[in-house]
């Protein structure tokens, strides 16, 4: 199973030349690590500020931040700070208004190989459960329209679907939509989307909203038009997380293999056609009872049908008291 | 059934003050009708010529266009032809970029009452069958950014699921998706969008895909938000299009009325939720002619697992053991 833990230990800590987006006071590269640069949209000083007031963080272990983010270019703010081992971003790529163009800036501050760590919600597990999750059309529209801060419809969707359940933003298990609590109204969200606008400036919202399979779709997609200048290498769900490991590459590098291995870590995780409509649909009479009348519902049901059945009967005693047998025919010369 | 003929019998030909969009050879309101004008994207010497050799419309028949509306606000076009007593527009509003501030432009030329007559195709019925249908959100996002030209989302969304049915671009029964061809390839589509942001020239898309019932639910949401000048009259699916009703009022005055009347309608209306995910959940085969609404990767894994489970039940292990098992369930 993934974990940070795991991920540091395929990089050289001594060596290593690196960068973390938004350590907070919990770097995933430590400070320690002589090669490690921060880097977050405040400096220091005004993160302290900020943060001052919130128990959940603690003001005085915040990460010494090297590189302010802002509306430049990345390699233009890293200036001399380029063709990186490592770079690693925790809970950042869900609020990125452009996930497209970050991701190649990324890819771009990597050397050949270079590594990227990133970690996401799963968001099964936390507020944006009512959402659908951002598709293929989302990243393009943010990328061809050049945005730099979060598109209106991705504040509208965050705020309209902003849920509880039993008052908690997060949980640990699936949870049934029905008992979720929708937080605003459709007046005070569009008034909120509407002061934004004209307060100009960045808000921050979780503008993209993933699932472990949905992730893996995005990529495929970006990898298919030749615009992912990065390899897939492990991805896990973790709870609520999704880890994520790429290797930075050129974008037409062997398409075809990159394609093929992401289609075979897709089917590692659930597909959940409801991830994929807008969960103001979900209310009341809204649920539809059988999903399997959904595209690709049928398919994945029939899977864990016959999978739940191979699964009882490798569980079940004539199995077990048959082991010894098979393993003795294992050892036998064919 | 609700026809463009018994929309006409609410209004009084000779002496109606009106605008029609788009008429092309076939307008809704005749030309007899004096005090009707009408208006398009091209002056009729234009439109004249655009559609010279094309099967579908007779090129001389074509409508005397008063007014060529190119871009500038609607009130400005028009001039004094404001106060009207009704506006019609056939086919027009699934192409308009920004929904809402349309509607409210059509709100502000009608005189309180004023009615709107609307003709949509109803997408189930034609080439966006794949596509899901446009939300509150597309609608509010368009409208606060105050596009004037088709979002790249719209034009990714209508080539990328731009689907037929035996070579024929709309149809008058439900259709398996299965049975559909999609057109264009990823590929083609993203780099056909890509062009058109960095083209000064217009894309004409289908900005907005309907079903009746998911119209209806839009009009719902912008009358919650007090942004719809309209209350709704009637709609009424029509084979593969739907009318719709429409009357001028104040987006802030009987909101809770409104909003009955809207909810009344709406439950008439089918709703099916598979109009509501996106196709682009399509995979794999996209563009290449099939459509292929299951999922390769899970596909691949049910053959995998299944060949599987067919070894151990013809196990060796399996087989030995099955008297254990029958023993067991008599117990």
């Amino acid at each position: 199973m993934a974990s940070r833990e795991e991920y540091l230990a395929r990089l050289d800590l001594q060596t290593l030349r690196g960068l973390e987006i938004g350590p907070a006071d919990r770097p995933w590269i430590p400070a320690t690590v002589r090669g490690i640069r921060y880097a977050d949209h405040l400096s220091t000083e005004d993160l302290r500020k900020g943060w001052a007031a919130d128990s959940h963080y603690k003001a005085e272990d915040l990460c010494e931040i090297s590189f302010v983010l802002d509306e430049r270019p990345l390699r233009e703010t890293l200036g001399e700070w380029v063709d990186l081992d490592v770079i690693a971003a925790s809970h950042v790529v869900e609020h990125v208004p452009n996930l497209l163009n970050w991701l190649r800036e990324l890819a771009s501050a990597l050397k050949p190989d270079g590594l990227l760590f990133l970690v996401a919600p799963n968001k099964r597990f936390e507020f944006d459960r009512l959402r659908r999750v951002t598709e293929l059309a989302d990243v393009l529209t943010t990328f061809l329209d050049k945005r730099t801060q979060p598109s209106l419809a991705a504040m509208l969707d965050c705020w309209l679907h902003f849920a509880k359940h039993d008052g908690n933003t997060t949980w640990w298990d699936e949870v049934d939509t029905r008992a979720m609590t929708v937080m605003h109204t459709i007046p005070y969200v569009y008034d909120q989307a509407k002061a934004a606008v004209e307060r100009g400036g960045y808000t921050d919202v979780h503008v993209s909203v993933f699932t472990p399979y949905s992730f893996i779709r995005l990529i495929h997609d970006l990898t298919l038009l030749e615009l992912m200048p990065l390899e897939l290498i492990d991805i896990d769900a973790v709870g609520i997380e999704i880890f994520l490991m790429f290797r930075a590459c050129p974008v037409n590098e062997d398409v075809p293999r990159r394609l093929k291995k992401l289609d075979e870590m897709e089917v590692r995780f659930p597909f959940n056609v409801e991830d994929y409509y807008s969960g103001l649909l979900l209310h009341g009479e809204r649920l539809p009872d059988n999903v399997d009348e959904l595209p690709g519902g049928s398919v994945r049901a029939e899977l864990e049908r016959v999978k739940a059945e191979l699964e009882r009967m490798k569980s079940s005693a004539s199995w077990k008291v048959t082991a010894p047998l098979r393993s003795v025919r294992s050892r036998l010369p064919k | 059934m609700a026809s463009r003929e018994e929309y006409l019998s609410r209004l009084n030909l000779q002496t109606l003050r009106g605008l029609e969009f788009g008429p092309a050879d076939r307008p809704w309101i005749p030309p007899t009708a004096p005090g009707i004008r009408y208006i398009d994207h091209l002056s009729t010497e234009e439109l004249r010529k655009k559609y010279t050799g094309w099967s579908d419309y007779r090129a001389e028949d074509f409508c005397e266009i008063h007014f060529v509306n190119d871009g500038r606000p609607l009130t400005e076009i028009l001039g004094n032809w404001v106060d009207l007593d009704v506006v019609v527009a056939s086919h027009v509003i699934e192409h308009i970029p920004n929904l809402l501030k349309w509607l409210q432009e059509l709100g502000s030329i009608l005189k309180p009452g004023g009615l709107l007559f609307l003709a949509a195709p109803n997408k189930r019925f034609e080439f966006d069958r794949l596509r899901r249908v446009t939300e509150l959100v597309d609608v509010l996002s368009d409208f606060l950014d105050d596009r004037k030209r088709p979002s790249p989302r719209s034009m990714m969304d209508y080539w990328v699921h731009y689907a037929t049915l035996n070579g024929a671009p709309s149809w008058s029964e439900e259709v398996e998706p299965k049975a559909l061809t999609l057109s264009f390839p990823l590929k083609t589509c993203f780099a056909d969008a890509k062009e058109a942001v960095e083209s000064p020239n217009y894309k004409d898309v289908h900005v907005s895909a309907f079903t009746p019932n998911s119209f209806v639910r839009i009009l719902h949401g912008l009358t919650v938000l007090e942004l719809l000048p309209f209350e709704l009259v009637e709609v009424q699916a029509a084979g593969m299009e739907f009318l719709a009703m429409l009357k001028a009022c104040e987006p802030t005055v009987d909101v809770p009325k409104r909003l009955d009347l809207l909810e009344k309608a709406e439950k008439g209306l089918p709703f099916h939720i598979d109009d509501y995910v996106s196709g682009l959940v399509l995979r794999e085969e996209r563009g290449s002619g099939e459509v292929n609404l299951d999922d390769a990767g899970a596909r691949a894994e049910l053959a995998r697992v299944k060949e599987e489970l067919d070894r151990t039940k013809s196990s060796a292990s399996w087989r030995l053991t099955e008297p254990l098992r029958r023993l067991r369930r008599r117990l």
